[in-house]
């Protein structure tokens, strides 16, 4: 369980998209156990009121639930999981091809790009 | 109705040819961990002490669980100074046993997990302690209490870097207590800025800047360490 | 309670090295004396064995002194301070700490010179002929009269100290000097009070003593009067109560 945090952003905000990059790979499986938020506080030395939203928020996402008395649980939702990992993708790739057209890029220079970046 | 745990309005505290503090007025609510970031001199230590019940403001009003600090609020509260103020002749175990009779709070058993997870003999008299020792007995002690409030004075400065990781990890981890609330007073922002809920930025005995890290951080896109460079120039 | 017991025990522990180093002095003088016996002769020898008592009287007023003065000198203050009990108990035990350790030291004294009269025909001298007394009882009346007195002096004296250190700590500079000035004043103040205040209790009910011995000197028997042990413990409490006052109220940490 590692965390890279950057102080310069929302630290929970950070937390969340750790723990749903997390489960997307499947370091958390389906129905798994999540760590204690004291445990994450710990592990990333943040104040456990941060990671204590971070975790609300991350139910908020329908990507794990809180058992009263028991702990958080990575969803059994497979689906759901899968839907998450493809969101993420999505962002990722949008945010990708944001910066390229930045650089003024076009579609089809994207493209061309990729195939040859493949091939290397 | 339930008080803030600290409450202070337009607090002054003037020396002969200096004023230590101008004008703090101040809120600070239960369970929150607040940093108080300053430079030397800026008036944290003063601070502390004051709301600690070890000084007295020359002006203004000082509320502690709603009363005014005196044998009442120190039940409540672990004051935690920067130097070691324990007696050096008592052994480690010693001083436990000793704070163990004025504050019935004490848990035994947390504290020797504590002693554990800091890496002290129980045996060992404290004057013989290294200054890191010391400054992770200190949170053995504070941190062994079921206090309501725990004021931290610079319990990173001057400190060997494993002894800091051991202190920060101890005050965010499962020895903290549920609703504890904290004042940790520092200079050195880095290591300790993912801790704070809360940041009170002083500067010559004056708040300059106050507020949620979280939101300064969505604000500002800066870390508080940059903040600090930022506002006490 | 508990707590003054606590803080009790804490300086009782502190100051045992201290303690254990007097009383070595102590059996050690005797020691010296017992080895002097043939050059100094006897009697000198006995007589010698009571000089502790000289040195004790200013130990018994300016101990409680070094116990308040050394929190702040260890840099202890804080944490003491930061614990919650009132000024009062802090002083009190200091006191009676100081006043424990003051009487294990006069006992052992005594006890040592007990020794030295008991032991005198091993050294092939005569004990001593004790005082020729009448009653008894009334000797021991005297003697616990002019003890009561003499314990009480010392520790209004200790207490004047503290107080004049705690004076000296409400300023920020000439610390010594405050501290120096309140001493003097407070010894005078108390002398003065003192005074006037046997004069006043003059009309309560005595515990009278007769004259148990023909040959004692009845001036002895005033200055242990019952008035004046009483004057000196009324302003023993009242700069007990005003040294807790301080150390509650004004002193910083």
């Amino acid at each position: 369980m590692r965390f890279e945090i950057d102080e310069r952003q929302p630290i929970y905000r950070q937390i969340v998209e750790a723990l749903i990059r997390q489960i997307a790979c499947g370091e958390w499986p389906p129905g798994g156990k999540l760590p204690s938020i004291r445990e994450v506080a710990a592990a990333a030395r943040v104040n456990p009121n941060t990671v204590a939203r971070a975790f609300q928020e991350l139910e908020r996402t329908g990507l794990a639930e809180t058992r009263r008395g028991e702990g958080t649980f990575v969803t059994t939702d497979t689906e759901a999981i899968k839907a998450c990992r493809e969101k993420t993708a999505r962002e990722i790739w949008t945010d990708f091809l944001r910066k390229m057209r930045e650089l003024g890029f076009t579609n089809e220079e994207v493209r061309r790009l990729a195939a040859e970046l493949k091939e290397e | 109705m339930s008080h803030p745990v600290v409450m202070l309005e337009k607090v002054e505290k003037r020396y002969p040819l200096t004023k230590a503090l101008d004008g703090v007025s101040l809120t600070i609510d239960r369970g929150q961990v607040v940093g108080l970031l300053g430079h030397n001199g800026s008036g944290k230590t003063t601070l502390l002490k004051i709301i600690a019940g070890l000084k007295n403001p020359t002006n203004g009003r000082v509320r502690v669980f709603g009363l005014a600090p005196g044998v009442e609020t120190k039940k409540r509260v672990a004051y935690l100074p920067e130097v070691n103020t324990y007696y050096g002749w008592m052994t480690v175990d010693e001083l436990i046993n000793f704070v163990k009779a004025f504050h019935p709070d004490l848990d035994l058993e947390k504290a020797a997990g504590l002693k554990t997870f800091m890496n002290l003999n129980g045996a060992v008299k404290i004057g013989a302690l290294s200054k890191g020792q010391q400054a992770r007995l200190k949170l053995v002690v504070g941190l062994a209490r079921q206090a309501d409030l725990m004021l931290l004075d610079e319990p990173l400065a001057g400190i060997d870097p494993p002894s800091r990781a051991r202190i920060l990890e101890a005050l965010v981890g499962e020895f903290r207590q549920e609703g504890q609330t904290i004042i940790i007073s520092t200079h050195e922002v880095k290591e300790a800025e993912a801790i704070f809920d809360h940041v009170v930025f002083l500067r010559k005995g004056r708040i300059v800047l106050e507020g949620e890290a979280e939101t300064l951080r969505a604000e500002t896109g800066h870390s508080m360490e940059e903040l600090f460079g930022e506002v006490l120039e | 309670m508990k707590m003054f017991y606590a803080l009790y025990r804490k300086e009782l522990s502190g100051a045992r090295n201290t303690f254990l180093t007097l009383l070595g002095l102590i059996f050690g003088f005797d020691v010296f004396l017992t080895f002097r016996i043939k050059s100094l002769g006897y009697n000198l020898v006995f007589g010698l064995s009571f000089l502790p008592l000289a040195f004790l009287c200013f130990w018994g007023i300016f101990r409680p002194l070094a116990l308040t003065r050394g929190e702040w000198k260890e840099g202890t203050a804080p944490f003491l301070r930061s614990l919650p009990v009132d000024g009062w108990r802090i002083l009190g035990a200091k006191l009676l700490a100081a006043f424990t350790e003051w009487v294990g030291l006069n006992l052992a004294t005594f006890l040592l010179s007990g020794l030295f009269y008991a032991a005198a025909p091993l050294f092939g001298a005569e004990r001593l002929p004790l005082m020729k007394v009448t009653s008894w009882t009334e000797t021991l009346k005297l003697m616990m009269m002019i003890g009561l007195t003499y314990v009480i002096g010392i520790l209004l004296g200790a207490v004047i100290c503290q107080l004049s250190f705690l004076l000296g700590r409400l300023v920020n500079r000439f610390t010594g000097l405050v501290s120096l000035a309140s001493t003097i004043l407070l010894v005078y103040l108390t002398s003065k009070g003192s005074e006037l205040l046997a004069e006043i209790l003059t009309f309560l009910p005595f515990i009278s003593i007769e004259d148990p011995s023909p040959n004692l000197d009845i001036r002895l028997l005033q200055s242990a009067s019952f008035s004046v042990s009483l004057a000196l413990l009324i302003e023993f409490t009242l700069l007990f109560f005003v040294s807790g006052w301080v150390m509650e109220k004004k002193v910083e940490f």
